[in-house]
């Protein structure tokens, strides 16, 4: 009688529902890969509920990392960056799912220290200079672009630092350790309001023209109905409700909107003009 | 006249590698750059001895000395097959094939003798940090590609080191058991092995000493551990961490050094009597089987630490396969290879430059650290204080020598850096100052053994310390020094390779480059380049060390000793 229970609530056991799906999900490391994956978990438990899947984030140290994870189908769903994007979409077909609205004009900041006498690109001459990664949009490639365009002196970009971060490049500028340096407007934004930077020790110096930045992308063979429920996710993000403002705030975003691969074929041009994307 | 011109010569040659490693004084007297280093010197006080950080320094370097671990023993298991079959003595010449027919079966054997000793060349002429690099993008980021790069990368020393052991040892039982009708692994169980395994012992125990050092660095390039940790700390300037991070490291490398020369002590008072790592096994197996499982446990644990539970995870191998066809074919087009004549160009003066600052800056630090000069003075007409400010300059010496010595190249470039930015010259300088580190203890302590009677007589005639050095010891060690300061180049090179992953320019910094951008056919030809530079180096040395001596010293020992002296100490098993 015993074993009949036994064997009664062995197959209750299997009829249960099968395991929920998991989705893998990862992003660039715009700043510390530690304190970034910390501050995503509003967004990942949000994730979770909306989409039925277990959503695990992993946040690498470098944004190859999470290029070369989209192509071996090693993560589901990721945050690129604009060039990152243009290569995981030739090396890995990957979909644009959605992007903030601030993405579709977004901007670099050139900083340096308040009392500074860098008041403009020209002023650079002479001077130290941070990059952010060397595979980052807003705190590489598009600084880099306009710098040459506007004929700064070749020696501080081939001395140029790479912090491999916005925040690193921040603090780098703001504690004296180089006295100017290129970074995203948003990670800008969020630390010199959460007071992790005090305002008064910087100064911006020169802002770029707007170009097309962030993006979320789904694998190419992930499910449809699992990408759009992610797409759903984001735009239905509400910054009326308190928790899910919180999630806008972390991701230094309004609102989110459908993103569309054409919107980069400049960005492509630009990367393979640069010899960057082949 | 001669010697005129081969200095011009030398000097003409260093003059044109200083200006391809962008040698320049200004930026090292900056005031930006001195306040970086300014800046840094300060951040290093106090060291981050946190609650918070703590933990992680203790995490990174169990996980670094289980890498050293796994990946010491996965190389010796790599490395005996191709010791084996790469000993000349076996497969392709000796008393073993005297006497034998050629027949087919023979001559594949030779074959494949040859293509292990090509294959072992190969593994190791890569430096491990570039094959870590691609472990990384094949396996992910963690401790599994570091600890397979380390098993590759030492799989070529050892195979190279078994080969060698094993061809050296007196080929009388060979002879003996041939002669009885043996077969050639029978002659190989029988007559080589039980004369080779005490040293095969001693240097395996030696490799893992370096592979604890190459653990080290490899989380420079996302393969975790200390490395990975002191980049991160450089990257948010908090130089507090750093310092806990070195000294977390030099405690590391120095336990595991201690730890080594204790059991390399053993094996070889084991091996006077015969086979010392077979008796010793067995001694372990029959008295101390509860000990030998703790060994087994704490094995278990290092290769747990070193990533292996992640191996089995599905689509991993078919990953690999996937990114190893990426590498083929390698991109051989004129219009990428005239790209790489500069960085490679770059590669060879950073070398060259570096090993120059070395030997210079060796120098002057080891005449205060020799002791026979300086303190072991049985002068005693000298009074108290004169006396202990020898001690005293004496100990300085040594212990900067140290300082130098312990700091990884890597780590030294990174350093370097803020002193005098991205570049060349930073590799240059950071390569300089390690080497000075161990040239310098080298140095020292040729000089402290150079046979004294010579000196003494110097002495007993009333020849004061510069002139005992000239003309007492400088002529007998300067053959001696040579082969070090050689020995110390060819490995420069290879470390002068990849300076640049973490921004010290030459052929590094394209190959990470074309892996960041995902650019493999271009990596590819990047390896093969360093491949071919490397072997390229080791023939010309060997060349230069064939070359007759007028004392006839025999230099060859110094060889395997190549192989294996990485970093550091130089000093033989």
């Amino acid at each position: 009688m015993r074993l009949l229970l036994f064997a009664a609530l062995a197959l209750a056991a299997c009829n249960k529902p099968a395991p929920e799906e998991t989705l893998r999900a990862s992003m660039i490391p715009t700043t510390d890969p530690g304190k970034a994956t910390r501050e995503m978990q509003p967004l990942v438990d949000y994730l979770s509920r909306h989409t039925r899947a277990k959503v695990e984030m992993t946040v690498p140290t470098n944004y190859a990392a999470v290029v070369e994870a989209l192509v071996n189908d090693q993560v589901d769903i990721a945050h690129l960056g604009g060039f990152t994007y243009v290569q995981a979409s030739k090396r890995a077909g990957v979909r644009p799912l959605v992007q903030r609205e601030r993405d579709r004009n977004f901007h670099s900041l050139f900083v340096t220290q308040q009392g500074s006498n860098i008041r403009s690109l020209a002023d650079l001459k002479g001077h130290s200079f941070a990059f952010g990664d060397v595979n980052s949009t807003s705190g590489h490639l598009m600084p880099e672009y306009y710098m040459r365009g506007s004929k700064v002196d070749p020696e501080v970009i081939s001395k140029a630092l790479y912090t491999g971060g916005h925040d690193a490049t921040l603090l780098a500028v703001a504690n004296g350790k180089v006295d100017a340096g290129a970074m995203d407007e948003a990670v800008f934004e969020r630390m010199t309001s959460s007071g992790k930077i005090d305002p008064a020790k910087v100064r911006v110096f020169y802002t770029t023209p707007p170009f097309l930045d962030y993006i979320w992308v789904a694998r190419k063979g992930l499910d449809s109905r699992l990408a759009q429920s992610v797409s759903d996710a984001f735009l239905a993000l509400d910054p009326a409700d308190p928790a899910q403002k919180q999630i806008l705030d972390a991701l230094a975003a309004s609102k989110y909107v459908v993103a569309d691969d054409a919107d980069y074929d400049k960005l492509r041009q630009a990367a393979a003009q640069a010899g960057l994307l082949r | 006249m001669k010697r005129a011109l081969l200095v011009g010569a030398i000097a003409a040659a260093l003059v044109v590698c200083a200006i391809g490693a962008q040698v320049q004084t200004s930026p090292l007297f900056d005031p930006a750059n001195l306040r970086a280093v300014g800046a840094f010197v300060r951040g290093l006080f106090p060291p981050d001895l946190s609650p918070a950080f703590l933990p992680v320094v203790a995490r990174a370097t169990l996980r670094t000395l289980g890498v050293a671990v796994a990946g010491t023993v996965l190389s010796m298991a790599l490395g005996l097959p191709l010791g084996i079959l790469g000993t000349a003595s076996l497969w392709r010449r000796g008393p073993l094939l005297e006497g034998e027919r050629h027949s087919l079966g023979r001559a594949a054997l030779a074959a494949a003798s040859l293509v292990a000793r090509g294959l072992s060349r190969f593994l190791r002429a890569v430096p491990e940090l570039v094959w870590a690099l691609f472990f990384v993008v094949g396996f992910g980021l963690g401790p599994l590609p570091g600890t397979l790069a380390l098993a590759v990368s030492y799989a070529g020393v050892l195979g190279r080191v078994y080969a060698d052991l094993f061809e050296a040892v007196p080929p009388g039982p060979i002879v003996a058991l041939h002669a009885s009708g043996a077969t050639r692994l029978q002659a190989f169980a029988a007559g080589i092995w039980p004369q080779a395994a005490g040293s095969v012992a001693a240097y395996s125990l030696y490799s893992f000493e370096c592979c604890v050092r190459s653990a080290a660095v490899l989380g420079f390039v996302g393969a975790g551990g200390i490395g990975a940790e002191i980049n991160l700390s450089m990257r948010l300037f908090e130089y507090g961490q750093v310092t806990t991070l070195l000294a977390a490291l030099v405690l590391l490398v120095l336990g595991a050094d201690a730890f080594s020369r204790a059991l390399r002590g053993r094996f070889q008072r084991n091996a006077v009597h015969g086979s010392g790592l077979l008796r010793d096994a067995l001694e372990l197996r029959s008295a101390r089987r509860g000990l030998g499982l703790v060994w087994l446990a704490l094995l278990l644990f290092a290769f747990q630490q070193a990533g292996f539970v992640g191996i089995a995870a599905a689509g991993l191998w078919p990953h690999l396969g996937r990114f190893a066809a990426q590498l083929f074919p390698p991109d051989l087009s004129p219009a990428f290879l005239a790209t790489l004549v500069t960085p490679l160009w770059q590669t060879v003066a950073i070398s060259v430059v570096g090993t120059a600052i070395g030997i210079a800056l060796g120098s002057v630090l080891a005449l205060p650290a020799t002791s026979t000069l300086l303190v072991a003075d049985p002068d005693r007409r000298r009074g108290l204080p004169a006396r202990a400010l020898r001690v005293a300059i004496h100990g300085a010496a040594r212990a900067s020598l140290a300082v130098l010595r312990s700091i990884p190249e890597l780590v030294w470039v990174l350093l370097c850096i803020l002193a005098v930015g991205l570049g060349p010259f930073a590799g240059a300088l950071a390569l300089g100052l390690h080497t000075a580190g161990v040239l310098g203890k080298l140095y020292a302590e040729t000089l402290e053994e150079v046979p004294p009677a010579p000196v003494e007589e110097l002495r007993a005639i009333g020849a004061g310390a510069l002139q005992r050095l000239l003309w007492g010891m400088w002529p007998q060690a300067r053959e001696t020094l040579a082969s070090y300061t050689l020995l110390r180049w060819e490995t420069n090179l290879r470390v002068s390779t990849v300076v640049g992953l973490v921004g010290g320019g030459g052929l590094g910094l394209a190959l990470y480059n074309d892996v960041q951008l995902a650019f493999y056919d271009r990596a590819a030809t990047l390896v093969l380049l360093i491949y071919l530079l490397v072997a390229a180096t080791d023939a010309l040395a060997d060349r230069l060390r064939r070359r007759p001596t007028a004392r006839g010293i025999a230099l060859a020992p110094e060889s395997a000793l190549a192989l294996i002296a990485e970093s550091g100490s130089a000093a033989a098993p």
